[in-house]
C-alpha cells in the first residue's frame, strides 16, 4: 500500500506541492537561521580560539565580552606572573583605529597589540597566507586579516576597479604610517571590524592619547598544575578573574547566549519559520483529506480498516515531510555555500539538521494525525449519499 | 445450508431522537438470493440507501437481524465488520468513486490490496477483470480521462475483482446515458451474476427495470410491493412478460405476481 499511498498523494498535484511547500519553507527557515545563529555564536569567541597557546585568560570582573571590557592596570601583570602555577603571563591589547586606507577612505580596524618579547598573541604561522609574523618586528608593521583585505580594505585603482589590500600597502593609523606586512586567516569578529595584529609597543603609541591599561592578560600553566586552582589563586592575588580557555569561551558565549537578544531574535525567526510552514502545510493536508473524503469513506466502505487509513496518512506524511526536509535543507545549504567569502556567518552543524528534521516530521506528522481524527470518524455509509 | 446471502428480519433504524427522529426503516424483512439481481426502487428518502448501506455492513440496524451469509454482522466489531466487507461485499457508486489518482488498474488492484494481497499480484488480477469489462486497453488511463460509462466500467471490475459474494449498487445509470446505461447494466448482468453472489441494485432508472428478477418499491421506510420477473433479453420481445420499458411501475406491479 506505500506505492498506492504515495501516488495517492503525489497525483494531487497541488495540494501535494502545497504541503511540501510549507514543510521547505519550514525546513528552509529554521535550518537557515539556526545556521546563521550557529555561525554568528562561533565568531563571539573566535579570537580566543586564534589564541590557543593561552591556557587562562585573564579580565576586569566586570568583562561583558570580548569587545566590551574595562581596562587591566599593567602592575597586575607581575601579580598574575607571581601566582604559583603560572608558567607565562603576557599582556594583549584590544583597540579600535581608525585607519585611512591606500586610497584615502577609512575603515574602523580591530587592532590586537601583542606581546613585544614572545610575541604570544600573534597568528600561528600555519594561519600566515602571505608574509611573515617576524616582520613585524620592524616599526610600524601590521598584519592584517585576510577576509578583511579582501573585502572592506580592498584598495580603489585610480584607473577603475579594486584589488585586495597587500604587503606593502600602507595605512594611516590615528595619524601614523604603519605598512602592511602579512595577511593571515583569523575568525571574523561579530561586529565585523577588520582584524589587525601588532606589537603592543606599537599600538600604545598609536593609541598614546587613551587610558593606559590591558584589555586581557592571557597566560600559560605550568605542567602538571590544576587549571581551576591556578584561576582561584590568580583571582584571590589581583581581584581580577580568570578563566580556562574554555570557561573564557564559555562566558563570552553565554553572554551573547542569555544577556543579549541574539537568540531572541533568531528564535523568533525560527518559531515564525515552524509556524508558518505548519499552517501551511496543516491547512493543505487538511484541504488534502477533506477534499478525498468520499474516496476514503469508500476505502473504508471496501473494507480498509482505520490502522490502514493511518498508515495510509502517516505514510504520506513521512514521504512530504522527508521531502520538504530535502529541499528545504537544500536550499539552506544553497544559501550556505553562497554565503562564502561574505561577512555573514553560517555554520549548518549536524545537529540542526536533526533538530530541523525533527521539527518538520512533527509538523507533517502532526497535521497528518489532525487530519485522521476526521478520517476516523468518518462514515463509511457517506458513499451513498449524493 | 446458510440459506439466502442476504437475510434481514425485522430490521429498524432511525435517525435522530424524539419527535424530530426520522424513522428510516420501519420493520424490514428480506431475503436475497444467491444468483439474484434484486432492484430497489422509491422515492427519495423512502429508505433505499439506509437499507443498502445496513445490506453492506457500513451501518448498522436499531433493532432486527441481518445475516449475510448466515453471518449476524451485529455481533461482529467495527474491524471484523471491515474485514467482512473486504471479503464479501463490492460496491458500484452512482459517482464511481474512483481514486482520481490512480490508475484504472490500480483502481481495480486496490480492492486486492486492501484484502492484503501484493500489489503486482493484485494488478495481474485486476488486468483479468477489466479485460472482462471492455477495459483491457485502458489499464493505465486516469479516471478524469475516461467517459462516464468506462468510469463506471472499472467500478465494476473494482467492485466483483475480490469475487465477493454481495454485490451492492448504488443508482449505477444514474449519471450516465440511455446507451452507457444499457452497457453497463448489461455488463453487470453478464459478469457480475453468479450462482452464489446475490446483487442488489438501488436505481431510479426505470430503463433498465428490465434488467432484474425482483424490484422492491420501498415508502415510508416499508418494503409495499415485491415483484418477481424473469429476466428478459432487452432485444427479446415476449409478449407475455411484465413490460417495464414505457417506465410504469404500476402496471407492472399489476400484471405481476406479488410475492
Amino acid at each position: 500500500m506505500i506505492r498506492t499511498a504515495l501516488t495517492m498523494l503525489v497525483g494531487d498535484r497541488a495540494k501535494f506541492l502545497g504541503i511540501v511547500f510549507g514543510l521547505a519553507f519550514a525546513a528552509l527557515l529554521m535550518t537557515q537561521q539556526s545556521a546563521i545563529f550557529t555561525g554568528v555564536m562561533a565568531l563571539v569567541y573566535g579570537h580566543v580560539s586564534d589564541t590557543p597557546q593561552a591556557e587562562v585568560w585573564i579580565s576586569d570582573p566586570g568583562m561583558m565580552d570580548f569587545e566590551t571590557n574595562d581596562l587591566i592596570n599593567e602592575r597586575e601583570l607581575d601579580n598574575v606572573r607571581a601566582v604559583s602555577g603560572v608558567r607565562w603571563a603576557v599582556p594583549l591589547l584590544r583597540r579600535i583605529v581608525y585607519s585611512r586606507n591606500p586610497d584615502n577612505g577609512i575603515s574602523p580596524i580591530m587592532v590586537l597589540g601583542v606581546d613585544d618579547a614572545t610575541g604570544i598573541g600573534n597568528p600561528l604561522p600555519e594561519a600566515m597566507v602571505a608574509g611573515s609574523v617576524a616582520a613585524l618586528r620592524r616599526s610600524d608593521t601590521v598584519i592584517i586579516d585576510e577576509h578583511a583585505a579582501a573585502s572592506k580594505l580592498r584598495v580603489k585603482l585610480p584607473a577603475g576597479g579594486t584589488r585586495p589590500l597587500g604587503i606593502g600597502d600602507r595605512l594611516t593609523m590615528n595619524g601614523r604610517a604603519v605598512e602592511v606586512v602579512g595577511v593571515c586567516r583569523s575568525t571574523l569578529a561579530l561586529m565585523l571590524y577588520p582584524t589587525a595584529y601588532m606589537l603592543r609597543s606599537r599600538l600604545s603609541a598609536i593609541d598614546a592619547g587613551n587610558e593606559r591599561g590591558f584589555n586581557f592578560i592571557i597566560a600559560g600553566l605550568q605542567p602538571g598544575a590544576d587549571a581551576a586552582t591556578t584561576c582561584a589563586a590568580i583571582d584571590a592575588a589581583t581581584g581580577l578573574t580568570a578563566r580556562t580557555r574554555e570557561g573564557f569561551s564559555s562566558y563570552i558565549y553565554d553572554y551573547y547566549l542569555y544577556e543579549t537578544g541574539l537568540a531572541p531574535n533568531f528564535a523568533i525567526a525560527v518559531i515564525l519559520g515552524f509556524i508558518v510552514g505548519a499552517a501551511i502545510a496543516g491547512q493543505t493536508f487538511s484541504q488534502y483529506v477533506s477534499d478525498n473524503r468520499r474516496v476514503f469513506a469508500s476505502l473504508k466502505a471496501m473494507g480498509m480498516r482505520n490502522s490502514g487509513l493511518m498508515r495510509m496518512l502517516l505514510i504520506q506524511a513521512t514521504f512530504a515531510a522527508l521531502l520538504g526536509l530535502g529541499l528545504g535543507v537544500g536550499g539552506a545549504t544553497l544559501f550556505g555555500l553562497l554565503l562564502e567569502g561574505t561577512d555573514l556567518s553560517f555554520r549548518l552543524e549536524p545537529v540542526l539538521l536533526l533538530i530541523s528534521f525533527a521539527a518538520v516530521l512533527l509538523i507533517s506528522l502532526g497535521a497528518a494525525i489532525l487530519s485522521l481524527r476526521s478520517l476516523l470518524r468518518l462514515d463509511p455509509a457517506l458513499v451513498f449519499r449524493s | 445450508m446458510r440459506g439466502h446471502p442476504i437475510s434481514l428480519r425485522g430490521v429498524v433504524k432511525s435517525f435522530g431522537e424524539g419527535p424530530m427522529a426520522v424513522h428510516a426503516l420501519r420493520g424490514i424483512n428480506l431475503d436475497i438470493s444467491a444468483g439474484e439481481l434484486f432492484m430497489l426502487i422509491g422515492p427519495s428518502g423512502c429508505g433505499k440507501t439506509t437499507l443498502i448501506s445496513i445490506v453492506a455492513g457500513i451501518l448498522k440496524q436499531d433493532a432486527g437481524e441481518v445475516r449475510l451469509f448466515g453471518e449476524d454482522l451485529g455481533r461482529l466489531s467495527e474491524g471484523a465488520q471491515a474485514d467482512f466487507r473486504a471479503r464479501n461485499v463490492g460496491f458500484v457508486f452512482q459517482q464511481y468513486n474512483l481514486v482520481p489518482t490512480l490508475t484504472a488498474q490500480e483502481n481495480v488492484a486496490l480492492t486486492l490490496m486492501i484484502g492484503g494481497m501484493p500489489r503486482r499480484k493484485a494488478m495481474e488480477r485486476a488486468s483479468e477483470v477489466l479485460f472482462r469489462v471492455g477495459m483491457s486497453d485502458r489499464l493505465e488511463a486516469m479516471p478524469n480521462t475516461l467517459s462516464g460509462g468506462q468510469q463506471q466500467r472499472i467500478a465494476i471490475a473494482r467492485a466483483i475483482v475480490h469475487d465477493p459474494g454481495i454485490l451492492v449498487c448504488d443508482e449505477p445509470t444514474s449519471a450516465l446515458d440511455h446507451e452507457k446505461g444499457r452497457q453497463v447494466m448489461e455488463i453487470l448482468r453478464a459478469i457480475a451474476i453468479r450462482p452464489g453472489r446475490a446483487l442488489i441494485v438501488v436505481t431510479h432508472d426505470n430503463r433498465v427495470y428490465k434488467y432484474s428478477d425482483r424490484i422492491a418499491s420501498m415508502q415510508d421506510g416499508h418494503i409495499i410491493r415485491l415483484v418477481r420477473r424473469h429476466f428478459v433479453e432487452p432485444n427479446t420481445a415476449e409478449p407475455d412478460t411484465v413490460d417495464m420499458a414505457n417506465g410504469t411501475l404500476e402496471a407492472a406491479f399489476a400484471a405481476a405476481a406479488i410475492i
